[in-house]
């Protein structure tokens, strides 16, 4: 073969590869680690629904132009229960309790994201 | 910066194209097939770059650009993706592709970049676009960015991964894709032969196949369980009338596992008296299966003689009275074509991807008969026979 193939390793990819490496650590560094207390249900950026996450276990019902979603809220944080999708990613996302992260269902545009205290904090769920 | 034609200094033909499509696509499909980790989901191991990163610093962007594009294509139909994820995976893949690949193939030319950071540059590339396609396209807004972390150091294992089994491997991709050693993992029946020894096209067939995607089209538009099942035993009726048996249903077996894994294993609802599977488990299963086997039942049928009946049109508006596998796009240094049509770079890929689609309906045929081989070996305790069935077929 000719070496116009290229090589396996070039000094240039060590150079990537730290470059990987320093933004995937400084930009965990900036992601919150703390407990959210609201988790917002957004159907293509549109609020469906806001809970609270400190009430006691609880499942929600949301119905969105791609079907019927079932989300769980209890101590450990909100999670999809069931999802009208193919490959239910949103499912296997598991439960997610930090302020800033989210669970996301592409086919259905829908998002869960949990965002951290407000001055809403003392209503239990808003839905429209 | 090479611009899309110039540098193209390796000849290609449509069946070498075909094959490089096939091993993309099937990489795909498998890694579409394989069960996510929990946490994140959307970390999948990016297999088809086997074939990718060697075939774009080969031939250059414009030509993975297709390979990419058709790929997707036959992920759609036969790899159970859903269609955002196609979405996804399309407009992130493209535009990542576009950007990064010329700059690799450049810099790899000329030693100043390794196959193993091209690799790296590539996966992060596409998994970042993903995120912004998702944002933009989907869910409108950016909530979903905290995954940069662990996506980028999976980009950096799963590139470096990839791209070191493709260097590897390219001595032997290379010479298959354009045909210096046929026998070298070559894939059978994917070329010419196939096409004109598969099927002869009967003269009502081609009404029958309008039908037939005239109801595949219906299967995605109406919702609900009754029309599934009517629609699905219609268009098992029409292949049983063509094929007279249930041959075909063995090799959808791994399509079955998979939408039973995420539907009738794993889905909450009414238990069925006695079982640990739900209504709603049952009932979203069989919705997907029927439209899943429609499809691959029904494409047995089709798909080989619309192809051969493309590739035929193809052929005569060029002049060319050979079918596509004979078409050869050379560019040499100074980017002179020798053929004159024009959208070769076109022609050629859509060739390929009309050799390549009948292939796969009984994609995992041989993954079967293979299988059942090594079972007979294993049965019979004949060790050293057992990777044979292997070696023979792929």
């Amino acid at each position: 073969m000719s070496t116009q193939e290229g090589k396996l390793f070039r000094p240039l990819d060590l150079l990537i590869a730290i470059t990987l490496i320093g933004v995937t650590l400084a930009s965990s560094v900036h992601i919150p680690k703390v407990i959210g207390h609201w988790a917002e249900v957004r159907e293509k950026g549109r609020l469906l629904a806001k809970y609270r996450l400190d009430t006691p276990s609880q499942f929600y019902s949301i119905e969105t132009k791609t079907g019927l979603f079932k989300l769980a809220i209890d101590e450990k944080g909100i999670r999809v229960v069931e999802a009208p999708c193919l490959h239910k990613i949103c499912v296997r996302t598991g439960t997610i309790k930090l302020a800033g992260r989210s669970i996301t269902c592409a086919p259905a545009q829908l998002s869960i994201r949990i965002t951290g205290k407000n001055e809403t904090d003392n209503i239990d769920a808003i839905t429209q | 910066m090479q611009s899309p034609n110039s540098s193209f200094s390796h000849s290609l033909t449509a069946s070498g194209f075909a094959r490089a499509l096939v091993w993309a696509a099937v990489l795909q499909i498998v890694d579409s097939l394989l069960l996510r980790i929990p946490l994140f989901p959307w970390m999948r191991l990016g297999l088809s770059h086997l074939v990718l990163l060697p075939f774009l610093l080969r031939y250059g962007t414009s030509a993975t650009l297709y390979l990419f594009g058709f790929r997707n294509i036959l992920s759609l139909i036969f790899g159970a993706l859903p269609a955002s994820s196609w979405l996804i995976s399309t407009v992130s893949g493209l535009s990542s592709l576009s950007l990064l690949g010329p700059i690799c193939f450049f810099l790899v030319k000329r030693n100043i970049l390794g196959w193993l950071g091209a690799g790296m540059l590539l996966s992060s590339g596409f998994n970042l676009a993903q995120l912004y396609t998702v944002e933009k396209l989907l869910i409108g807004h950016s909530g979903f960015y905290y995954q940069i972390p662990p996506l980028l150091a999976w980009s950096l294992l799963s590139g470096m991964f990839t791209s070191f089994l493709a260097y590897r491997g390219r001595t032997q991709l290379f010479s298959a894709w354009e045909n210096q050693s046929p026998n070298s993992l070559a894939l059978r029946d994917t070329t010419q032969s196939h096409l004109t020894n598969t099927l002869d096209v009967s003269p009502g067939l081609y009404g029958r196949i309008k039908v037939l995607l005239a109801v595949l089209l219906l299967f995605f538009l109406l919702p609900g369980l009754a029309w599934q099942l009517s629609l699905g035993a219609a268009c098992l009726a029409f292949c049983l009338s063509v094929r007279q048996n249930l041959r075909l249903l063995r090799y959808t077996w791994p399509w079955l596992i998979f939408l039973a894994l995420l539907h009738l294993f794993d889905t909450p609802g009414r238990s069925i008296q006695g079982t640990w599977i739900t209504w709603e488990g049952l009932q979203s299963f069989i919705v997907h299966a029927s439209r899943t086997l429609a499809i691959v039942w029904s494409s047995q049928i089709w798909l080989a003689p619309l192809a051969k009946h493309l590739i035929a049109r193809l052929s005569r508006k060029s002049g060319n009275d050979e079918l596509g596998s004979s078409r050869v796009l050379h560019h040499n240094r100074q980017g002179n074509s020798e053929r004159t049509a024009r959208f070769p770079l076109f022609e050629l890929a859509f060739s390929g991807f009309l050799l390549a689609s009948p292939k796969f309906p009984t994609l995992f045929s041989e993954a079967l008969l293979a299988g059942k081989e090594i079972s007979a070996h294993l049965f019979h305790r004949r060790w050293t026979q057992l990777l044979e069935p292997l070696q023979s077929r792929f």
